[in-house]
């Protein structure tokens, strides 16, 4: 996998440490540019901000309601942005810098935003779902009161009981929350983009993934009967198996292979399944420590998709630098399977930061190991970091290929 | 780094060699991995805004570190197939 996020740091990285006369013009070029965005980005960020999003379309007719809804968005919630200018490297890069993103990543986000434009103005001057009622943009839940001048925003304390839970005798004398057309939109659209990522992954990275669920096939299940594969400490591949198997893979990363050559050695997966298993004994704690109202089958539940979708939006966020938003089908899916607790997905919030930080948790965690992997460290240094120092002792910088792209 | 102390005992053990490549590597993994926030603390500031309760410290804390330990070991056992392979 590519993690093309890690690109820039790691070729800044080696970049410092290589040889000075090697690097003396990308020092320059660093530095140069270094020093004009340091002066720079204090005029956008603090002293005039309007310089974040420059629409010409915005300044030539100001009171134009549809001219906001569609070229205005410099702040949140304002607009869809069309053909607006933006000074400021911070706000355009905060999405996914074009700098590193794959060209396909790029288009496909491109086409994504011109039809989510399309989309959106449909639904809302379509007056789909009563949309004109309420805000073009927004993600707070609104009163059936709400008319086109006046947003009334849902007050959820009137509907929740003692112990945080739906009270339905304050639904009915309150009626049902509303969402703004547009974000019913970006729900929608975000589910049919999750059975999509899979239903991609499946056509086009099966090969890719498949060693994800390697462990329940019939011949690996049949390991866990016999005694030697619970005595994980003994056994199991030596060094020398697992450094042969690793260079003999045309497949395999070839900042690994030269780690592996140089005798690093790997952190075993029985420690990564005891972290595992003991921050999921700590998590279920907790879970009653602060009075959550997630029972501990949700949580079980939940993990069991952090697990899911860590493979397959992991590798897609690997494969092409777009992490996908899966936070509106686990507020869904949590919403549909606590249904007394929590009626409208939005409510629940516990539910969804559940999985959800569990899953976003472990999105950096495999970044990291790739980074720590393109720049040569010690895999085994999550354990042990003084060993790093003596591995660097023994083990000077080795000359390096360029990077590895696929 | 120079501004350890390299000489005397302490300054030896500390600080032996010049800095390198995988230490400067491991400051930004270490400073990247501080520099995202932790999702579970968005529980934590729920309960308080919207649900008037007060979770208790000890139990935030190993709330926070558990979901992130939890991320970790899942993708520390997917990184055969997430993080090694070049395609």
């Amino acid at each position: 996998m590519l993690w093309p996020i890690n690109i820039p740091i790691v070729t800044l990285i080696e970049t410092f440490h290589r040889d000075k006369r090697e690097t003396r013009f990308r020092l320059k070029v660093f530095w140069i540019v270094f020093g004009i965005l340091f002066v720079w980005e204090i005029i956008p960020e603090w002293i005039f901000p309007v310089l974040q999003g420059v629409s010409i379309f915005c300044l030539a007719k100001q009171n134009s309601l549809l001219f906001t809804n569609l070229f205005g968005g410099s702040s949140g919630n304002e607009g869809l942005g069309f053909l607006s200018v933006s000074f400021d490297w911070q706000y355009i890069a905060s999405l996914g810098s074009p700098m590193w993103l794959p060209l396909y990543t790029l288009t496909n986000s491109t086409i994504g935003y011109l039809l989510c434009i399309v989309l959106f103005m449909g639904i809302y001057y379509g007056n789909v779902w009563e949309s004109q009622n309420f805000p073009f943009l927004s993600q707070l839940l609104y009163d059936n009161s709400s008319n086109s001048t006046l947003f009334s925003p849902y007050n959820l304390s009137l509907i929740l009981n003692s112990d945080n839970e739906i009270d339905r005798a304050g639904i009915e004398a309150n009626g049902i929350p509303y969402l703004t057309g547009t974000y019913i939109g970006y729900l929608i659209t975000t589910n049919m983009g999750l059975t999509a990522t899979i239903v991609h992954m499946f056509l086009w990275n099966f090969d890719d993934i498949k060693a994800g669920w390697s462990f329940l096939h019939p011949t690996q299940l049949k390991k866990l009967l016999q005694p030697s594969f619970w005595i994980f400490w003994k056994g199991g591949k030596t060094q020398e198996e697992h450094k042969r198997e690793v260079l003999e893979n045309p497949d395999m990363d070839p900042h690994y292979k030269m780690m592996v050559q140089e005798g690093y050695s790997e952190v075993p997966n029985w420690w990564y399944g005891l972290v595992l298993l003991g921050s999921f004994v700590v998590g279920l704690g907790t879970l009653y420590g602060i009075g959550s109202t997630l029972p501990w089958w949700g949580y079980i539940i939940s993990n069991l998709f952090a697990l899911l979708f860590i493979l397959f939006f992991g590798a897609q966020y690997g494969l092409t630098g777009f992490q996908f938003n899966q936070q509106p089908i686990i507020q869904m899916v949590a919403g549909y399977i606590h249904p007394v607790r929590f009626i409208l997905p939005l409510i629940s919030r516990f539910h969804r930061c559940r999985a959800l930080e569990t899953y976003l948790g472990s999105s950096v965690a495999p970044q990291l190991i790739k980074r720590a992997l393109e720049t040569h460290t010690n895999p085994s240094t999550g354990q042990t970091l003084s060993k790093h120092v003596l591995h660097s002792l023994r083990l000077q910088w080795c000359p390096t290929r360029p990077m590895a792209l696929p | 780094m120079s501004l350890l102390p390299r000489v005397g005992a302490i300054g030896r053990f500390l600080n032996p060699f010049p800095f390198n490549s995988k230490e400067h590597a491991f400051i930004v993994i270490m400073a990247s991995a501080a520099a995202t926030n932790a999702v579970s603390t968005e529980i934590l500031a729920a309960q308080k805004l919207y649900y008037n309760m007060d979770p208790n410290a000890g139990a935030a804390i190993f709330l926070v570190i558990s979901s992130q330990l939890l991320g970790f070991g899942i993708a520390g056992l997917l990184r055969s197939v997430l993080v090694q392979p070049t395609r």
